[in-house]
């Protein structure tokens, strides 16, 4: 019993802060770590690329165009010619899944365990397929898509508008707050040694996966929409 | 445990849009800007050395047709000059045989006058000669052993004469 009440504890996301407007404003520890991911990540990329030059560049610079140089083949490479222009976007979406995903190894909560995050993701992701399938088919082609093949698919097509972003959500927020539940119960069984072992796999491999899949499944869906 | 409120939400939809915003603009932007740049300047070298090369290919052409040009006027010069060689040579050669020929024309004369001359004053010795062994022999009585020594006279005159001359 005292597991379980320290296990629900462990899942819950405290608030961080309230703000006092109309009666106040709970903002939750997520918001707070989410924050500190961008502003470190800001800080870190306006490090990593100052001073970059065409010719003769130093190893940091050609660290970071390696690293930028394959991650947008890592997404490109799925994608067809019209569904590129999207490729920036999508890096974006995988670095900051990366990076909330593997952030349980320094003992912090990671984003993706609270829904809303996933959720928050999920809903841009679709958002972001519609908005190309009516860039390049326009408002009528968008439409008529749902009648694709034959009519008799209209329900079905509604139907997956809602279900795409339902099992992305679903998948990663499930992997993520999977793999935090598991890591809890392991340090609360044995505390030392093991938990560092199982974090690599659960918080690195696992959290690196699971954004790929969550990116790679998103670019699977724009390429559908423009093509 | 699974709780979901609006304005958290609303957070992390917009902390999302900053963060890719951030890596689009600062990382990505960044990058593929400095990368196409690259591009760029290579792209710019290797058109100024196919420029190069073409101007190179050009000079080399037009040298080329120059050399060719230079040659055919040297050997038409060349052709030219040995014409005139000939033609003075052979100019040359004809006024060098007319005046050979007209020096041997005159000194055959000439041979032929101091000739004349020779055989005239030989004559004239002669028939001097005759002359007067005709005149001793007509004017004297001329003994058989006279007669002989003047003969002898004659003939080593004449032969002095006709020797001398030549």
């Amino acid at each position: 019993m005292e597991l379980a009440e320290e296990l629900t504890a462990e899942l819950e996301i405290p608030t961080a802060f309230t703000i006092p407007i109309a009666g106040g404003i709970a903002i939750n520890q997520t918001v707070v770590i989410t924050w500190c991911i961008i502003a470190f990540l800001f800080i870190l990329i306006l490090f990593l690329t100052r001073g970059f030059v065409t010719q003769n560049p130093g190893k940091r610079q050609a660290l970071v165009e390696s690293f930028v140089v394959w991650m947008q083949d890592l997404i490109g490479s799925n994608m067809n010619e019209k569904g590129k222009k999207y490729v920036p976007f999508l890096c974006g979406m995988l670095l900051f899944l990366g990076v909330s995903n593997i952030i349980g190894i320094f003992n912090i909560a990671p984003p993706t365990k609270d829904l809303r995050t996933t959720v928050a993701l999920a809903l841009m992701s679709i958002v972001l397929v519609q908005i190309a399938a009516i860039r390049e088919k326009k408002v009528g082609g968008w439409l008529k898509g749902f009648a694709h093949p034959i009519a008799v698919m209209l329900p079905m097509n509604i139907l997956e508008l809602f279900i795409k972003p339902l099992s992305l959500c679903m998948r990663l927020f499930g992997n993520i707050f999977a793999a935090f539940v598991i890591m809890e119960l392991v340090k609360m069984v044995v505390p030392v040694v093991l938990p560092a072992a199982l974090c690599l796999y659960f918080d690195l491999f696992d959290g690196l996966l699971q954004a790929y899949v969550f990116v790679f499944l998103t670019s699977l869906y724009i390429n559908e929409a423009v093509e | 445990m699974l709780s979901f409120d609006l304005v958290n939400f609303i957070c992390m939809i917009i902390n999302i849009l900053i963060l890719i915003f951030i890596a689009k603009k600062f990382l990505f932007g960044r990058v593929n800007d400095i990368i196409a740049k690259r591009q760029e300047e290579v792209n710019d070298k290797y058109a100024t050395a196919d420029r190069a090369i073409e101007e190179a290919q050009n000079s080399k052409r037009e040298y080329e047709t120059q050399l060719a040009e230079f040659r055919k006027e040297s050997d038409e010069r060349l052709e030219n000059a040995r014409k005139e060689a000939e033609s003075k040579k052979a100019g040359i050669l004809e006024k060098a045989q007319a005046e050979a020929d007209d020096i041997v024309h005159a000194a055959q004369t000439e041979a032929d006058h101091i000739r004349n001359i020779a055989g005239i004053d030989r004559d004239k010795e002669v028939e001097e000669l005759v002359f007067d062994v005709a005149t001793r022999l007509a004017g004297h009585a001329i003994n058989e052993e006279a007669s002989s020594e003047l003969y002898d006279k004659f003939l080593s005159q004449a032969t002095n004469s006709g020797s001398g001359k030549e």
